[in-house]
């Protein structure tokens, strides 16, 4: 009789849990990107990867054309704050936040358990801390402050499964629907004023390889959890393979090589794995750990 | 009379001596054994030398060395000309193809690193901010 009792307890408590992990992704989705545009200002940090790369010159544009649009990336240093003042509505979560963060449920959910664990102020506004614990060893561990209102993320870390800071973002300072004044930091910080990011949707592979003249190599081997989710065309003779476990991302650039000046090298293990064979320069950079990484290029050299 | 010496039995195979001289050389030889085999080991030596000097009849031989002086530098020069040209092109193409080539590795690591930083930015939003522009 207990036992009668006992399971639909178990499976209304299974629903609540099951509606709980639903609510906390969807918050933490439209904390990535609210449903409203915004005029705001606000003050962001950035983290640990700005000191990966140090041939770029912080605080300049670098110029990239992606399928014949141009864009400009603002290069950050780590720990250096940078202003974002919209002139006119526009989505900012998607302006402070990342260009490609995954907003696929099912991913996320298949790979990483939410725990909600409370309210916390973060620069004055009250907002839900959310962690999302990795079920594999690739994957990193996320955590979130989400404003209540309004509804975006204030502050992310990402660390890995050491407990390393991979990287922290924070937004210092957010107010909603500026006065107009405002609009001149735009004009001096970038100079050409502020787009809204593109987001562009990633090619299928069959697409991006009758757009390349060579045929990009897949990996045979996968971190657990990651799948592709698309390729792109970063440049001409570029490709790239996206893949992601719904929080973490790894990119495969694949860089064609005219034979003149073609150099095979095996895999070397860097912050990212490099090596080329047979004319094709590849280049595996993404959030799990070297190792992992290596063992994505071992898969490719085949 | 005591035994000749390789001098004597030389310059008497090349006729040198005065005529008394040889004479008395040809008797010996024909009385010693020992000279006599001296003899013929420097006759033996003479022929072979005299028919290797045969096989080189000087005035071809040295008519032969003055074509070869005179004919060589010809050739010489047009292969020289032509190692020079070669050498040349090989040096430019190498100088030009070098060139290119550590130019193109040196933008290729530019490159390399902006798609990484590409990666970063546009996966993780570190490291600053993307805008597309209407350019």
């Amino acid at each position: 009789m207990k036992k009668i009792i006992f399971l639909p307890v178990l499976l209304i408590l299974l629903g609540l849990i099951d509606v709980g992990t639903g609510s906390l992704i969807s918050d933490y989705i439209s904390g990535i990107e609210p449903e409203f545009d915004y005029s705001a200002v606000a003050k962001v940090t950035v983290g640990k990867t700005s000191d990966k790369i140090d041939i770029l010159k912080i605080g300049e544009y670098m110029l990239l054309t992606v399928r014949g649009k141009s864009s400009s990336i603002y290069i950050v240093k780590k720990g250096e704050t940078y202003s974002v003042v919209t002139d006119q509505p526009v989505n900012i979560g998607g302006l402070l936040w990342s260009y490609r963060f995954s907003k696929d449920v099912k991913l996320i959910s298949k790979n990483y358990n939410i725990v909600f664990e409370g309210y916390e102020m973060v620069n004055k506004i009250k907002s839900s801390r959310m962690t999302f614990n990795p079920k594999y060893n690739s994957g990193i561990k996320r955590t979130v402050w989400i404003g209540v209102s309004p509804k975006i993320i204030l502050k992310l870390e990402d660390r890995d499964r050491k407990g390393n800071l991979l990287r922290s973002r924070e937004i210092l300072s957010i107010s909603l629907n500026p006065p107009s004044s405002k609009k001149k930091v735009v004009e001096s910080l970038f100079k050409k004023g502020i787009k809204l990011p593109a987001r562009e949707k990633l090619l299928s592979l069959h697409q991006a390889n009758k757009e390349l003249d060579f045929e990009l190599v897949i990996p045979g081997d996968l971190p657990l959890g990651y799948e592709f989710i698309g390729a792109d065309i970063p440049q001409e003779g570029v490709g790239q393979l996206v893949f992601s476990d719904g929080i973490g991302f790894i990119s495969i650039y694949e860089i064609k090589i005219p034979w003149w000046a073609r150099q095979d090298m095996p895999p070397e293990k860097k912050e990212y794995i490099e090596w080329e064979n047979k004319g094709i320069h590849f280049i595996v950079v993404g959030d799990p750990p070297t190792d992992i990484l290596l063992s994505i290029a071992n898969s490719m050299k085949k | 009379m005591s035994h000749l010496s390789f001098e004597e039995l030389s310059q008497f195979i090349d006729k040198e001596l005065p005529n008394w001289r040889m004479a008395e050389i040809k008797e010996h030889i024909d009385n010693c054994p020992a000279c006599k085999e001296k003899l013929d080991t420097l006759l033996l030596i003479d022929q072979s030398i005299r028919e290797t000097y045969k096989e080189y009849n000087t005035e071809k031989f040295s008519a032969e060395v003055l074509e070869r002086v005179e004919s060589k530098p010809v050739r010489y020069s047009f292969r020289l000309k032509l190692a020079t040209i070669g050498v040349a092109i090989s040096l430019a193409f190498g100088i030009t193809f070098g060139f290119l080539r550590s130019t193109y590795r040196e933008n290729l690591e530019e490159e390399k690193y902006k798609l990484i930083s590409q990666h970063y930015i546009i996966s993780s939003g570190d490291m600053g901010i993307i805008f597309i522009s209407d350019k």
